[in-house]
């Protein structure tokens, strides 16, 4: 009896891996799952160019395009990630393998959930971080390569070891700290009627462009390593940020 | 005759006069109501003075309870809040998973004056998370215990294993500040590497220049 069981266990399992086969070499996979239940996502270890975006409806969608095949571990579905959903309606996407590849991923969750990205170390470059609508909070965490982020709302904790960040606020959240440290050109833009005060670590010589509506004691151009900070409408709720070379742009959106 | 003398005796007691026995007794009374009438005025209006004043003492003993008591409330309160705090403190220690629970005690901590923590408490949040701006933010309490040995000496070793320039960077600051031997030492091994980031080596030129 044993023996029968694990026989069908095993050609289970073979028809499955030669599913997945099929699925690797059509370069382009798509998962959606419909009335989902998310309170945050997180997404650790992908390999390639990632283009999230919040939408009003309750679906999940990944979209995952390549021209680069993985050698994929156990258990993974496609071109190397694996999604999976914990107990507390929390999802996670996790990447496989341990080297960058020309890969994809779309990935489109409810706007209202909260957002959580973990690089690790494992991969030495990243690809673009696209990240469009995201209403809930945000936090990026050891990204290596360019971000923008369009019209964020929630409280937003981001480092970014490796390239330029571009962050684009439809409102400043008042709810708690925002903090930023960025080892790129930094590009802020806010809501002319948003309320904040910033606080800037400067580690190193940066360039400083910032828009008449800022208050502040130093509004040079250059600003010297040191601590310095402005003021959009009197707020009191801290944005922390952190610079160590280029250039910190800081503007109103028209 | 004996019962002649009975006789007188019960006719005595009879004929004794009650009304007069009466107005003898009341003129002693008079007498002494007379001499005490005066007295008695003033034994009053020093009781009505007694009375204001325990009166009024005890106002003022009731007001300063009734405000020892709020006072003695709001700091239990303080404290029942900074236990809270400490208490999800150090709940989210070993979970890092709860990296946005940690960063918001961390705001209280930073921004409450009255917050209680420990460099140990703080050692043990720095082991155990990767989140880099939740080491920054632990960099700024730490800024508290910076004379403290034991804490030169963890953030010395944190300086020899760190790879992030965005945390090496401010490590580099804290340590050369407090110009420990240590830390020195290490700042010098630092400059020797050949692999250390470029922004890093930059950052310990402009420090020695």
């Amino acid at each position: 009896m044993n023996r029968i069981l694990t026989l069908i266990m095993t050609c289970a399992v073979l028809q499955s891996l030669a599913q997945r086969q099929k699925e690797i070499t059509d370069f382009t996979e798509k998962w959606r799952i419909d009335n989902v239940s998310i309170n945050s996502i997180k997404i650790s270890g992908l390999p390639g160019a990632v283009k999230i975006t919040g939408n009003d409806s309750q679906f999940l969608d990944i979209k995952v395009k390549g021209d680069d095949v993985y050698l994929l571990q156990g258990g993974a579905t496609g071109l190397g990630m694996i999604l999976s959903k914990d107990r507390n309606d929390d999802y996670r996407i996790q990447g496989l393998g341990d080297r960058e590849a020309n890969v994809t991923y779309e990935i489109s969750i409810p706007k209202q959930v909260d957002l959580g990205i973990d690089f690790g170390n494992q991969i030495e470059n990243s690809f673009l971080w696209q990240i469009d609508g995201m209403k809930g909070r945000i936090r990026l965490q050891r990204l290596k390569g360019d971000i923008a982020i369009d019209g964020a709302i929630g409280p937003v904790s981001i480092s970014n070891n490796g390239g330029d960040l571009k962050l684009n606020y439809d409102k400043f959240s008042t709810q708690e700290t925002h903090r930023i440290s960025s080892l790129g050109d930094v590009e802020i833009y806010f809501a002319s009627s948003d309320t904040f005060k910033l606080e800037l670590n400067a580690h190193a010589e940066v360039k400083l462009n910032i828009d008449d509506q800022f208050e502040g004691d130093n509004k040079t151009d250059t600003l010297s390593s040191g601590g310095y900070d402005f003021f959009l409408n009197n707020g009191v709720v801290p944005l922390k940020l952190h610079v160590y070379k280029g250039q910190v742009t800081l503007g109103i959106k028209n | 005759m004996k019962k002649s003398d009975e006789f007188k005796i019960g006719r005595m007691l009879e004929e004794m006069p009650l009304q007069k026995t009466g107005s003898i007794m009341n003129t002693k009374f008079d007498h002494l109501k007379e001499r005490y009438r005066t007295p008695n005025k003033s034994i009053s209006r020093v009781k009505w003075i007694i009375y204001y004043a325990a009166a009024s003492i005890s106002i003022f003993l009731l007001a300063f309870l009734l405000a020892s008591y709020l006072q003695q409330k709001r700091i239990e309160q303080l404290q029942i809040s900074n236990a809270y705090m400490r208490s999800l403190l150090i709940q989210t220690l070993p979970a890092n998973q709860a990296v946005d629970n940690q960063l918001k005690v961390f705001d209280y901590l930073i921004n409450n004056e009255n917050a209680t923590y420990t460099a140990d408490e703080l050692i043990e949040i720095y082991e155990n998370t990767d989140d880099i701006n939740l080491k920054l933010a632990s960099l700024e309490l730490f800024d508290k215990f910076r004379s403290q040995d034991r804490v030169l000496l963890f953030l010395s070793e944190q300086l020899q294993v760190e790879e992030s320039p965005l945390l090496l960077i401010p490590l580099i600051n804290f340590i050369s500040k407090e110009k420990s031997r240590k830390g020195i030492e290490v700042l010098m091994n630092l400059k020797k590497d050949q692999n250390i980031h470029k922004a890093v080596r930059d950052h310990l030129n402009d420090l020695e220049s």
